[in-house]
């Protein structure tokens, strides 16, 4: 299925064509992960994107953000083919946040955030008046101030994802996409956080990517979803349509679960 | 609160910049001949001392050896901390990922191969210091070839050492078909010594060191990004490959460098680091950097101070001195992995 990129005025963030992903392995035969991907992430909303294990997500999140290269397709950034681009121009254009262990906990959470505007600053990264203005307004935005000052050891799980967001934020890039950001997360920082992506969105008119196994809350806040069933293909709409259409009840198909259409969740059982 | 930490940051370096200053005088004033405090100082600042022989040996032994300890311990301490953000690993160190043993190995075929320690002589010991170098690029070549391979930064460590283990092996060797002069001046040289070194030597050893010290201030930006992850890092526009490349080629040359001139000398790469952590009470290399280097210096001086105080009319060798301090401090701060804050 292709997505309708003709039903938004606004020129997309960030758009895909014919996308092949996968790996490339020297003499073997590429191995491809999902084929035929044209989609498209508007400005200031969230789209997730959703999908059994191994269906593929991270690969996807990969070679949209430039640390993988496609096997076949074209990405455009801001119009701009990604391919093109200069790690430093893709660093202005495209925030990401993983749940990768760091080594920052000695850092304060101010200097973390800082070094989200690294993409701007001069070679030994000091930060102007400007760019510490820009590192309080997303400390501020993100609902961190309280923590400004603080270690980056001494914060729980669901405060170090929304610094690291903030630092994505600091980055002030059109994209932001999120690998599975609410992951290893209690129930009130997973519905927080996703709260928090849907204002950022609108506040600063940001594309944002995330990919989530949280169903419900996806739901909530994405106007757009992505769906990687398993079968190498992506489907891509807003929300409505795919609940509508029968493509989100239909994402675990031959799993024993059924689409709980009342409590918007999947349910065990058919 | 912010002035606090800044506050901090500015004790934790008046207490090394102290701590080397002490050191550094006691090291000038402490020797098998008794100086007196005035006569050292007329020494060396061209003014009159009673005793010829005296002023010799404050500018000829004395002063070098000050020296070489500063500049030692700051080159080996930057290159620990370059390699510890460059592997993400704490544990990381000259001596641990082989690189040392590299240089040893180097120094070890110059000298056993191509007879004895002759230091005195400049062109051998510009073979020595080549032999350093070309000891710890193999090594560092070796592991950035593993490192395509091996993606996690813990093998990676153990590889290092495996290579540090395959060096010793090769330094065996030499020593088991070498002739016994050779062997006895490989040996004392690898108890490491700053005392080694005349006058001239040591300002050689100076003007590469410094510099190389200098050029590693200049990635406190990238090195900042990697405390984040080598993902995040690539995300902030830092080419991860070429800053990798480079930050093993300084570390290699710092390494190399205090190698060849004052034997593989242990623990002070990896333990300064985190002695400058625990005191300014943070990662960010703006200020740690030079904290570390600044701390490295007073660390070697303080085992200079040691190996003269202690040598009673001779110079204790400073491998044996190392580890009385490094072991602690690492054994510290593994028991406390949970709560130093720069873990994680």
């Amino acid at each position: 299925m292709t997505d309708d990129i003709q039903d938004t005025a606004l020129a997309p963030a960030l758009s895909a064509r014919g996308l092949v992903i996968g790996y490339r392995d020297g003499r073997r035969p590429a191995v491809e992960v999902a084929t035929g991907i044209d989609v498209y992430l508007p400005q200031g909303s969230v789209t997730c994107l959703l999908g059994p294990n191994g269906a593929g997500k991270s690969t996807l999140l990969r070679t949209i953000s430039g640390q993988q290269r496609p096997l076949a397709g074209e990405i455009l950034v801001g119009g701009s083919p990604l391919e093109a681009m200069s790690l430093g121009e893709v660093a202005r254009r495209m925030s990401v946040v993983y749940t990768d262990r760091t080594n920052a906990g000695a850092l304060t959470v101010r200097e973390a955030v800082g070094l989200g505007r690294q993409p701007y600053t001069g070679f030994f990264g000091r930060l102007s008046d400007g760019d510490r203005q820009i590192v309080d307004e997303s400390i501020r935005a993100v609902g961190v101030e309280a923590l400004a000052r603080r270690h980056m050891a001494t914060l729980s799980d669901g405060e170090r994802q929304k610094v690291m967001i903030a630092r994505a934020l600091a980055q002030r890039t059109p994209v932001m996409i999120l690998d599975e950001p609410t992951s290893f997360l209690d129930v009130a920082s997973r519905l927080e956080i996703m709260e928090l992506l849907r204002m950022l969105a609108r506040d600063f008119n940001t594309a944002v990517l995330l990919s989530t196994h949280d169903v419900a809350s996806a739901l909530t806040v994405a106007s757009r979803l992505w769906l990687m069933p398993g079968n190498r293909r992506l489907i891509a709409g807003t929300t409505d349509t795919l609940l509508a259409d029968g493509s989100l009840p239909s994402l675990f198909a031959g799993r024993n679960v059924r689409f709980d259409a009342v409590a918007m969740d999947f349910r065990l059982g058919q | 609160m912010k002035q606090w930490r800044e506050r901090r940051v500015a004790m934790a370096m008046a207490v090394m910049a102290a701590v080397a200053l002490l050191c550094a005088a006691g090291c000038l004033l402490t020797g098998s001949v008794d100086i007196p405090a005035a006569d050292v100082w007329g020494a060396m600042t061209g003014g009159d001392v009673a005793k010829g022989t005296w002023r010799v040996i404050v500018t000829e032994t004395r002063v070098p050896m000050m020296l070489t300890a500063a500049v030692a311990g700051a080159s080996l301490a930057v290159a620990g901390l370059l390699l510890q953000t460059c592997f993400n690993n704490p544990l990381a160190g000259p001596s641990i990922l082989g690189i040392s043993s590299g240089a040893s190995l180097g120094v070890a075929i110059v000298v056993l191969a191509f007879g004895g320690m002759v230091a005195e002589q400049w062109g051998q010991y510009l073979n020595v210091v080549i032999g350093a170098i070309a000891g710890a690029a193999v090594v560092l070549g070796l592991l950035m070839l593993m490192a395509r391979v091996v993606r996690s930064a813990a093998m990676l460590l153990i590889v290092g050492i495996l290579v540090g283990y395959f060096a010793s092996s090769g330094i065996s060797l030499l020593n088991y078909y070498s002739t016994q002069e050779s062997v006895y001046s490989f040996t004392i040289w690898g108890l490491g010594s700053f005392a080694g070194g005349s006058s001239g030597r040591v300002l050689a050893f100076v003007c590469f060191g410094l510099p190389v010290v200098a050029v590693a201030m200049l990635f406190v930006k990238p090195l900042n990004a990697m405390l984040l992850g080598e993902r995040y890092a690539a995300s902030l526009g830092i080419d991860m490959r070429r800053t990798r490349l480079l930050l093993l080629i300084v570390s290699g040359l710092l390494t190399a460098a205090v190698t060849a001139f004052c034997g593989p000398i242990g623990f002070l790469g990896l333990i300064v680091p985190h002695i400058s952590r625990m005191m300014l009470r943070t990662s960010n290399h703006a200020v740690l950097l030079p904290a570390t280097a600044l701390c490295g210096a007073a660390t070697a001086l303080l085992c200079a101070y040691i190996s003269v105080a202690a040598g009673r009319g001779g110079v204790v060798p400073i491998n044996a001195i190392t580890p009385v301090i490094g072991v602690p401090v690492i054994i510290y701060v593994i028991l406390n992995r949970k709560k130093l804050h720069y873990f994680d």
